[in-house]
């Protein structure tokens, strides 16, 4: 076995990258914003493992689209979880993201040496934002197809290329067939290929580096570190003042400085990978958690003509949306494209405008101070979208009806239920007027009764509801017949 | 995280052989514990994706579907095997489709017939009755030079197996067969 590894290694030369990742130590002093990392990284691993099986499953046409997402939702063994783990998962690399990014600009950790790291860091962010977007128009359903009519609606505003922004996006004036291969396209080639670059210059310099020390350790010294041991060369630590030599360290003072708190500092395997474990696991917890608790909820099939749906977007998109209302129509664009552009240059761009040596928050108050407000301006209108748009987008008889209950009231339409039944005070009387069906029977006889008529009445004349229909659908459809009250006919005042 | 290294030199690491092979108690101990971790989220993701991945070797057999084949007196008319070629629609993972086969359909006297799925049991290629030439009555398979006389036994080339034969009833003077398709390739006739 030993020869063996021998032999390998003496043509890969595996041990030393194998030393040089593993076997490297990181200074002392870390603490759980260190983490963030890789969680994140291990997130992005789960998107890439669950996105791959989904695509051996999925088809990138309107036609076939949500068919396909159905088919692994409910056909394929587990498929529910592996499209509930890549659902959450999208929003918990969101979370995760921001989270790494503040507390690194918070630490200090894009000052030099370290500002490429922070640089292609912000341009990962980009990229992964790239994915929600592309990502949600991919199941067709309602949500998918109207926001992202809204969403690619938006550069339309644009002064000059404006209508050309929309087109190419789309990949033609609608929302369409090419729209969605071109997605599908950034979603699983394009972005991907990116995203790997990125990675992997992100993680060669966070290794040639080495992560930055916290900074009122870095600034205090070493000296009395270590439970009171004394420092066996204290003159390689002195205790720094930036407020009065501002100025970052030359090359050799800091390298000097580094490897003296790296020294006393454990080792990446397998001290920091078992801190960073017990993070992941918790992330990986929380995923399953919302996966079988929550799962992913049963949206409408996309129906361009359907006028009465309010599309929202994806929560981490919301501050966007709210702050479109803020921006009259002809300055929209500004609003929604120049801002979020220029703010994404300036983040791109912080390490340039923050040189100083001093890292402590504490003493960066224009830093901090916009760090905070940026932070609590995103959170207050993420918290502003979600108050004054609740979400749900169609009230009927005083109810709000729930996706669920949308869902059904799509499938009654589709299904032609009207043929024979008054439902909402439209619709034949071949079969008895459903209207106020809640007040007769209840919602496990309603439901009963659609999946097998005859079993509940021999003489009925109605046709079974699944097939073809699941059980999901008849219990959306029941759920929305709860909501009509018998006087519909009245209230509607003979207008049919 | 605390720190139990001893110090030493700035940048050179730690000398110590016990340290930085792993071997300390510490490391052992942190090493199981990472194991166990990435062990839990290996079966916990692991099993949805294995199973997710292998799902449909475990789908059960589709249903035969029966067609009709045409009037048994057509059928009557001459000794020789006719081919019949029909559409059947089938589910296909989140779509319906429709697809062309054929069967063979071959009198054998007195009102009786044998009926063959159309696929040569070698590798699925159409095979056709000859009734002239070098194959002259037999089934010959162009593919591979497959022979069957006209009861479906091999006569010469690779085919594993006879002809499979369809099941079949008539009614009201139409011949019908349960189409179902076959593993090829194998020496026994499995329905897929």
């Amino acid at each position: 076995m030993e020869r063996i590894g021998n032999w390998l290694d003496e043509r890969l030369g595996l041990a030393r990258v194998w030393r040089t990742i593993f076997h490297r130590h990181v200074p002392v002093g870390l603490n759980w914003m260190y983490t963030l990392g890789a969680a994140t990284l291990f997130v992005i691993a789960l998107q890439v493992t669950t996105g791959i099986l989904l695509a051996l499953n999925y088809s990138d046409s309107p036609d076939h689209a949500y068919d396909s997402v159905l088919y692994i939702t409910n056909s394929i063994p587990f498929g529910w979880i592996i499209r509930s783990l890549h659902h959450w998962g999208a929003s918990a690399l969101v979370v995760l993201l921001v989270l790494h990014m503040v507390t690194a600009f918070g630490l200090g950790a894009y000052k030099a040496p370290r500002e490429a790291t922070w640089m292609v860091g912000v341009l990962l962010l980009v990229i992964c934002l790239g994915f929600g977007f592309t990502g949600y128009l991919l199941p067709w359903d309602q949500k998918a197809y109207w926001a992202t009519t809204v969403g690619t609606n938006i550069p339309g505003a644009a002064p000059l290329i404006g209508a050309w922004l929309v087109e190419l996006l789309r990949g033609g004036t609608e929302v369409g067939t090419v729209t969605l291969a071109r997605f599908y396209a950034a979603h699983v080639l394009i972005f991907p290929a990116i995203l790997a670059f990125l990675l992997f210059v992100h993680l060669a310099l966070v290794i040639w580096h080495g992560v930055s020390v916290p900074p009122v350790l870095w600034f205090k010294g070493l000296r009395g570190w270590n439970k009171g041991q004394l420092d066996h060369d204290p003159d390689v630590t002195p205790a720094l003042d930036p407020l009065v030599t501002p100025k970052p360290l030359d090359a050799e003072q800091y390298h000097k400085r580094y490897a003296a708190f790296k020294a006393r500092g454990p080792r990446f395997w397998p001290e920091v990978i078992g801190d960073d474990t017990k993070f992941m696991l918790l992330v990986f917890i929380v995923l399953i958690g919302l996966t079988v608790v929550l799962g992913v909820s049963s949206e409408a099939r996309a129906d361009p003509t359907d006028t009465a749906y309010i599309p929202r977007p994806e929560w981490y998109f919301m501050f966007l949306f709210q702050l479109l209302k803020y921006f009259p129509g002809s300055v929209e664009w500004l609003g929604v494209l120049v801002l979020p552009g220029l703010a994404i240059a300036v983040l791109f761009l912080v390490p340039f405008f923050s040189r100083g040596e001093e890292r402590r928050l504490r003493y960066r108050p224009i830093g901090g101070g916009i760090m905070a407000v940026v932070l609590v301006g995103i959170v207050g209108l993420t918290v502003q979208a979600f108050v004054t748009t609740p979400p749900t987008v169609l009230v009927e008889h005083g109810v709000a009806l729930t996706s669920q209950q949308l869902l059904g009231r799509q499938l009654i339409d589709q299904q032609g239920c009207r043929s024979c039944h008054i439902i909402n005070g439209q619709g034949e009387t071949k079969g008895p007027s459903l209207d106020g069906i809640g007040q007769r029977l209840t919602a496990a006889d309603i439901h009963f009764y659609m999946e097998n008529p005859k079993a509940y009445n021999p003489a009925a004349s109605m046709t079974p509801l699944i097939p073809p229909l699941s059980h999901e659908d008849v219990e959306a459809i029941t759920q929305y017949l709860l909501t009509l009250p018998p006087d519909t006919t009245q209230a509607k005042g003979g207008s049919n | 995280m605390d720190n139990q290294n001893t110090p030493d030199g700035p940048g050179s690491g730690n000398a110590c052989g016990a340290e930085e092979s792993g071997t300390t108690p510490r490391r052992v101990f942190l090493g199981y514990m990472i194991a166990t971790a990435g062990t839990f989220i290996g079966i916990v993701a692991g099993l949805p994706i294995v199973g997710y991945i292998v799902s449909p070797l475990f789908a059960k057999p589709k249903d035969g579907t029966w067609v009709s084949l045409g009037k048994v007196d057509e059928f009557s008319k001459s000794n020789d095997p006719q081919m019949v070629q029909f559409t059947l629609t089938q589910e296909d993972g989140w779509t319906e489709v429709k697809q062309a086969r054929t069967a063979w359909v071959v009198p054998q006297g007195g009102g009786n017939f044998t009926v063959f799925n159309g696929q040569c049991t070698h590798l699925g290629c159409a095979y056709t009755w000859q009734t002239q030439g070098e194959y002259a009555g037999t089934f010959h398979c162009p593919c591979h030079d497959g022979v069957y006389d006209r009861n479906g036994r091999v006569l010469s080339g690779p085919p594993p197996r006879p002809l499979d034969t369809l099941q079949i009833k008539i009614e009201n003077g139409q011949l019908n067969a349960l189409y179902e398709d076959f593993h090829l390739g194998i020496p026994t006739k499995v329905v897929i």
